[in-house]
């Protein structure tokens, strides 16, 4: 490690002085780069208290030597940067050579610290960041900075301290930052004397990344990488149905660097094109790197705040790297997932239904929901939550629900929605199919509004469709905000074939719509389409607040629930779906489809255990 | 209650009466025909909570009484009925018994005092008109339905309007489902009707009437409150209004600077009806070109095909181009008539006059598409 400087005052002007050390993960965020920064391969962290009472990290990297240690104390002292131009290719986690100093000033600290080929180490004691004791030491080489009684001289900091666990958490949270983005480097976590965590060195990046998210991703993690114009993406994403409620499972890296960062955000969630529900946020580690010069580190005090100078392309690469990992899990695969049955001869599979299932072809009609027309006079609305189903006993209610007869098992596998055997509908909001061992149910509207969604996009993008002109224009109001929004947005409706003119004051007037609103009041939609808009901003970019009024025009468009079916309806609906870029989930994320396997339905009924 | 019914009369009224039990209401109830028992009638009646019927039969009636049971399962039982004459007998307590002696159907009523009320017709004033040209009204303009989700009362019903100027008299209705409009004239001279402002009467109830109205010579129609009534002699119907406000459609018929193009109406169908087999959900439109006696349609749909269709007309001022969708034309087209039709085009991006040559009580404005 070069020599330890002092920046000359403009540039520590430069560096955003501020809170370093906002609690104790801070302390081990810092501390632990720190070790990063020397080369270490081996850092163990020990806490006492969730960081109160101690905080240590050992590593066995450079060291310092004697004077260099004494220098790193103080402020603007850093070995990372000389002049203006390393500030802004910085290729270090650290750069401001203010860790040290601020950390000492509200703790007592303890320095050990011994180059490899010196004889001796040294031992630096401050107090509330005043130097105490400097002594020679025999100690292992490399650092060892012990960090005691955090905001002992600022009490009412120290007041703000949350609970031993909470302050732990986040610790663990920093120390599998570190862990995540340098897998070659071995961590050990230990709070009060038990180790919490340890992750040996691994030589595959990936073996890290399933060691720290663990079991938490049950559908396993997705390959990403793509470059494009010096800014290239890699990591690991899992599907969408191991999305979380929070953004928690999201790690971020930037030249190394574990940041929070709301555009790669915004493009990692953007990349699962509508295959997320809405609130909902996918686990996922991405690295990002770009030239050391095209961003900048030095935004906020606690270095996890990123700028991009092209921040467009990198968006862009981030969003199509996630799509493009995503691919192979948006193909229908009920065959495929961890509780499908494997290798179920066709023949026996046949024997059993047909032993089964009465001699009679299947009905058509889908069962009727059980529901005893004469008995109560008052129906339950249909928004009502669906009551516990009422399993009565079978000698009480003969089973009079047309049973699928069985079908011949084509040689090859079935993928596509429309080689489904429909079986019918139930409650006229979902399609139940039958696919081999599994049966598929289908929500009608979700399916259907995707199916418009990718038609509307289709139609946005290249093909001209006529729209009818409307005879008697609705006219509806807007309010400021929603007035002023919809002007950019005219050029996107006509796209669709949705005409809508400033009519008088906020007056507007819808004069043509595409043939599948036709019929139905626009109003509502474009209103909503607009509050969305307000609340995105256009700043966001029109494309964005397009997607998301393709998505309010599908819905408005697509059949609802609780409409009957035909069953050319249903096969037509089957059809379109197959034509679907990401037929799984409807524009929301929600799936358009379920599966439940003969084997759910059989350990349920404890038919096998 | 115990009667016997000629099977025929009671299986024609069931099959017409289900379109408004089968709708759904938030009344199990309603998809129950009452029947009532009394003396040598039995009369019978079914609501949607929106249209209600009633009508009396005769019958040999044993004992009165009142039952409320399963309109559809009736009917089924009816429809099949291996005799002519067929007995209908509440056993005890809301089992009703079907038949007697070889074949017996028993089935559960409910309870008919939670039968909604009908309201009563009694002595509102009414206004007598001939049954056949009301039916043809009410079938050329409930062709033109919205969205069956959609709940604007202007899309969802039909307006009907009594003109009464010095020197002539009509009723008028109109229907519109936003894209196109129709209206059919009933010119009168005898009577007045007490319809005094124009009122929304709704598509549905209308095609439920539209099932009754037969061989009769005359009908009667009114208001009653809220609702528009309409009786035959043994049968009526409440249908509620409607509430919301009609378009001016008095400033939408427009005579501007087009062109009466006559054009033969069974031809022209006949064009039309093939060049959809083009239109898919995504392409609708066609695209009429009006040139020197000659109309080209075109229909170019990328998911399937093209097509091209000429048919001679009369026909020589300036070209026009517009697309439509052909069904609204097939429709009219298919209501209309005269041999004849005459259509006024202005332009592509105006509305268009479909209508009879000669018989001028009905007309259609249709709107052309974007493309
Ligand atoms: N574990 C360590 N091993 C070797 N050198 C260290 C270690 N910790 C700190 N140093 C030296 O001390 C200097 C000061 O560290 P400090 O963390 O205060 O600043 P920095 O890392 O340069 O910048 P920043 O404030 O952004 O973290 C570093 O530049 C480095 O040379
Ligand atoms: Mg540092």
């Amino acid at each position: 490690m070069p020599e330890i400087k002092i920046l000359p005052e403009i540039l520590s002007n430069k560096i955003a002085a501020g809170e370093v050390v906002e609690r104790p993960a801070s302390v081990v965020k810092e501390l632990v780069e720190n070790a990063l920064d020397a080369d270490s391969d081996r850092i163990v962290i020990s806490v006492e208290k969730g960081g109160r009472a101690l905080i240590q990290v050992a590593d066995n990297g450079t060291g310092m030597a004697a004077d260099d240690a004494l220098l790193s104390i103080e402020r603007y002292a850093t070995s990372k940067i000389y002049d203006d131009k390393d500030l802004f290719a910085i290729g270090t986690l650290g750069f401001r050579g203010e860790a040290l100093p601020s950390i000492a000033s509200v703790s007592r600290f303890v320095l050990e610290t011994r180059k490899r080929d010196a004889d001796i180490g040294l031992r630096v004691e401050m107090s509330g960041g005043t130097l105490g004791r400097v002594t020679e030491v025999g100690a292992p080489p490399g650092t060892l900075v012990a960090v005691r009684d955090l905001f002992f001289n600022t009490p009412a900091r120290r007041k703000f301290l949350k609970s031993t666990a909470t302050e732990m958490s986040h610790i663990s949270e920093a120390v599998a930052n570190a862990a995540i983005g340098w897998p070659r480097v071995a961590f050990t976590l230990r709070h009060d004397g038990r180790e919490v965590k340890s992750w040996p060195a691994a030589n595959d990046p990936a073996d890290r990344v399933a060691d720290v998210l663990g079991r938490g991703v049950g559908g396993g993690l997705q390959p990403v990488s793509r470059e494009n114009g010096g800014v290239a993406v890699s990591g690991w994403i899992a599907g969408p149905d191991d999305s979380r409620a929070t953004s928690r499972g999201i790690y971020l890296y930037v030249n190394g660097r574990c940041i929070r960062d709301r555009m790669i955000q915004h493009a990692l969630v953007a990349g699962f094109r509508g295959r997320l529900m809405k609130g909902r946020f996918p686990v996922a580690v991405l690295f990002v790197t770009v030239p050391p010069d095209r961003v900048d580190v030095n935004v906020h005090p606690t270095k996890n705040e990123v700028r991009f100078s092209d921040q467009q392309r990198v968006h862009r690469t981030i969003e199509a790297a996630v799509a493009g990992a995503l691919m192979p899990l948006g193909q229908s695969g009920w065959r495929s997932g961890a509780d499908a049955p494997t290798g179920v001869p066709a023949a026996t599979r046949i024997e059993t239904t047909a032993a089964e299932a009465p001699e009679s072809p299947p009905d058509p009609q889908p069962p009727k929901t059980a529901e005893p027309p004469l008995s109560a006079s008052l129906r339950k609305p249909a928004a009502v939550a669906e009551p516990a189903p009422d399993f009565r006993p079978a000698d009480d209610a003969p089973d009079l629900a047309p049973r699928p007869a069985p079908v011949q098992t084509p040689v090859w596998e079935r993928r596509l929605f429309r080689d489904l055997s429909v079986i019918g509908q139930f409650r006229e909001t979902y399609i139940l199919c039958e696919s081999d061992d599994n049966l598929i149910i289908i929500d009608q509207h979700a399916a259907h509004e995707r199916i418009y969604f990718e038609q509307l996009r289709f139609r946005a993008s290249r093909v001209r469709q006529a729209s009818q002109r409307l005879l008697i224009p609705e006219t509806f109001e807007l309010n400021w905000r929603e007035a002023e929004i919809l002007e950019p947005l005219i050029p996107a409706f006509a796209s669709v074939g949705i005409d809508v003119e400033p009519f008088s004051g906020r007056t507007v007037a819808v004069t043509s719509l595409p043939g599948f609103l036709l019929g139905k009041p626009a109003a509502p939609m474009i209103i909503e389409i607009l509050e969305k808009a307000v609340d995105i901003g256009v700043a966001a970019g029109i494309d964005k607040v397009v997607e998301e009024s393709l998505m309010v025009v599908a819905c408005h468009g697509a059949i609802r629930a609780h409409r009957r079916l035909s069953g050319e309806e249903i096969r037509h609906l089957l059809a379109q779906l197959d034509a679907c870029e990401n037929p799984s989930n409807c524009p929301h994320g929600r799936p358009t489809w379920i599966k439940w396997t003969a084997r759910f339905l059989e350990k349920t009924f404890h038919r096998i255990v | 209650m115990k009667f016997v019914i000629n099977k025929t009369d009671i299986r024609n009224i069931l099959g017409k009466v289900q379109g408004i039990t089968g709708r759904r209401t938030n009344l199990a109830i309603t998809e129950t025909v009452l029947i009532q028992a009394k003396s040598d009638t039995v009369k019978i009646a079914a609501t949607d909570l929106e249209t209600g019927f009633e009508g009396e039969y005769p019958a040999t009636v044993e004992s009165e009484g009142v039952i409320a049971i399963n309109a559809k399962k009736l009917y089924e039982i009816v429809r099949d009925f291996p005799s002519e004459a067929i007995d209908v007998n509440e056993v005890e307590n809301r089992w009703i018994e079907i038949g007697s002696g070889r074949i017996e159907y028993h089935i559960v009523g409910m309870n008919p005092d939670d039968f909604p009320e009908i309201p009563e017709i009694d002595d509102a004033p009414l206004f007598e008109m001939d049954s056949r040209s009301l039916k043809r009204m009410i079938e050329k303009t409930v062709i033109i339905t919205g969205a069956t989700d959609d709940n604007r009362a202007h899309i969802n019903g039909i307006y009907l309007e009594n003109i009464a100027d010095d020197d002539e008299k009509m009723l008028k209705m109109v229907s519109t489902d936003g894209s196109r409009l129709s209206t059919v004239d009933y010119p009168y001279d005898k009577g007045e009707c007490p319809i005094d402002k124009g009122i929304l009467i709704p598509k549905k109830g209308l095609s439920e009437v539209l099932k009754f109205l037969g061989p009769e010579k005359t009908v009667q129609i009114g208001l009653k409150d809220t609702h528009f009534i309409l009786k035959k002699e043994n049968e009526s119907f409440t249908i509620r209004l409607l509430e919301g406000e009609y378009p001016n459609y008095k400033d939408i018929i427009v005579r501007g600077a087009g062109h009466d193009i006559p054009v033969d109406r069974q031809l022209f169908l006949m064009v039309l009806k093939r060049m959809s087999i083009l239109s898919s959900d995504n392409y609708k439109g066609v695209i009429f070109n009006f040139d020197d006696n000659l109309l080209t349609v075109r229909a170019t749909n990328p998911e399937i095909g093209e097509s091209k269709e000429e048919m001679a007309i009369e026909f020589n001022g300036e070209p026009v181009e517009a697309a439509f969708n052909p069904k609204y034309f097939i429709d009219t087209l298919g209501v209309i008539e005269d041999d004849t039709a005459m259509i006024n085009l202005v332009s592509a991006d105006k509305p268009c006059i479909v209508e009879g040559e000669n018989d001028k009580s009905y007309l259609s404005i249709i709107m052309p598409m974007k493309i």
